[in-house]
């Protein structure tokens, strides 16, 4: 941690996080709109006979609600870790090290995303209800674990391959800011 | 957007826009590879169980074809395009003026992509494969995931290209 965990580090870190979770959300945002499209796509297909359109317009928009707490949220914050106590942004680094440091940041995203994951798939799986007195004890089910946490794992590396670009980007434009309101003292 | 399409048509722009649709070849294919991979990881982890699933565990490597097809190369043609006719990056560009651009390129990039996808989906429409209604709005919606997908690439692309161009130490803007 050295001399990283300045107050001039942890604003250049809450800014490429904010900027990160405002383009992450943009994203979701989108994508359910493309989700809501999936109405019209079954609708036309051949097999939709009967079929509710309404439900999955509601259910896309819900999914990305859920999307937002568990992949938004936690980017945001092993982004702003990443960038306030591992591998700072500052003026003198080169574009390459940028690149670098921001795909560390990525990877210790994905690990929080990982992590908070876990630990809901976790009190998910000691929630389920099971046979005891009729369903009415929780009781930890772990075959539920495993395929949660297997489910977890995966969509973390999901995480890690879709928010690498975004971090390397906010990154680059973060480091350009800084180098723009404080330049290196020596040219590099 | 004073400059006619000739002024713009110049072999540097040519050569920076080549080099942003290098790079987002590169991060899109390597993305694509990675998503089949984890793809391929999780079909194996309950494939175990059930034997149905083993008959599926390559088809998301199967399916890296038609990504290829349908997005990666009209992407990387449209942001080619863009950045060399249309939109070129130079280093008088600020910062905003650099990312409208790249906003720009995605926009054809992913415009492209949805040709190639209609087409791709025309073609099997003659087969009978789905109605056009499907085809049509799935189309829509595969160009839109795209857009989104592909736009922090482009942007990504767009930054490191304007900062080639730029002068040598990008810290110490002129302005």
């Amino acid at each position: 941690m050295r001399l990283t965990a300045t107050g001039a580090n942890a604003r250049t870190a809450a800014v490429a996080a904010l900027l990160v979770a405002g383009v992450t959300i943009v994203q979701a945002i989108l994508q359910s709109v493309a989700d809501a499209l999936s109405i019209l796509v079954y609708a036309a297909s051949p097999v939709a006979v009967g079929y509710p359109p309404g439900s999955d317009a509601v259910g896309s928009f819900a999914a990305t609600t859920a999307s937002l707490g568990l992949a938004v949220a936690p980017v945001a914050l092993g982004v702003f870790l990443a960038f306030w106590l591992l591998v700072p942004l500052t003026a003198e680094l080169h574009v390459g090290r940028v690149a670098l440091r921001s795909l560390v940041a990525s990877a210790v995203a994905a690990a929080v995303a990982l992590a908070i994951g876990a630990v809901v798939a976790a009190v998910d799986a000691a929630a389920t209800a099971g046979p005891l007195f009729g369903n009415a004890f929780p009781r930890p089910d772990s075959s539920t674990l495993f395929q949660s946490l297997s489910m977890t794992v995966q969509s973390a590396l999901y995480t890690f391959v879709a928010v690498t670009p975004v971090v390397i980007l906010v990154g680059v434009v973060v480091w350009l800011w800084v180098a723009r309101v404080s330049p290196a003292p020596s040219g590099a | 957007m004073a400059q006619s399409l000739q002024e713009r048509a110049t072999r540097a722009n040519a050569r920076t826009a080549g080099a942003a649709a290098v790079i987002v070849i590169a991060v899109i294919t390597v993305q694509a590879i990675l998503r089949a991979v984890i793809a391929v990881f999780s079909t194996l982890a309950y494939s175990t169980t059930e034997q149905s699933y083993l008959q599926n565990v390559f088809a998301p490597v199967a399916g890296l074809g038609v990504e290829f097809g349908t997005t990666v190369l009209p992407v990387a043609i449209g942001v080619f395009l863009a950045f060399w006719l249309l939109v070129p990056l130079t280093a008088d560009l600020r910062i905003a003026g650099v990312a409208v651009r790249s906003l720009a390129a995605a926009g054809i990039g992913a415009a492209l992509s949805l040709v190639f996808t209609a087409v791709y989906s025309g073609s099997s429409l003659l087969f009978g494969a789905q109605s056009i209604g499907y085809a049509v709005f799935g189309t829509l919606q595969s160009a839109l995931y795209t857009f989104v997908g592909v736009t922090p690439v482009v942007l990504l692309a767009g930054f490191l290209a304007w900062l080639w161009i730029s002068k040598p130490t990008p810290a110490a803007p002129a302005a």
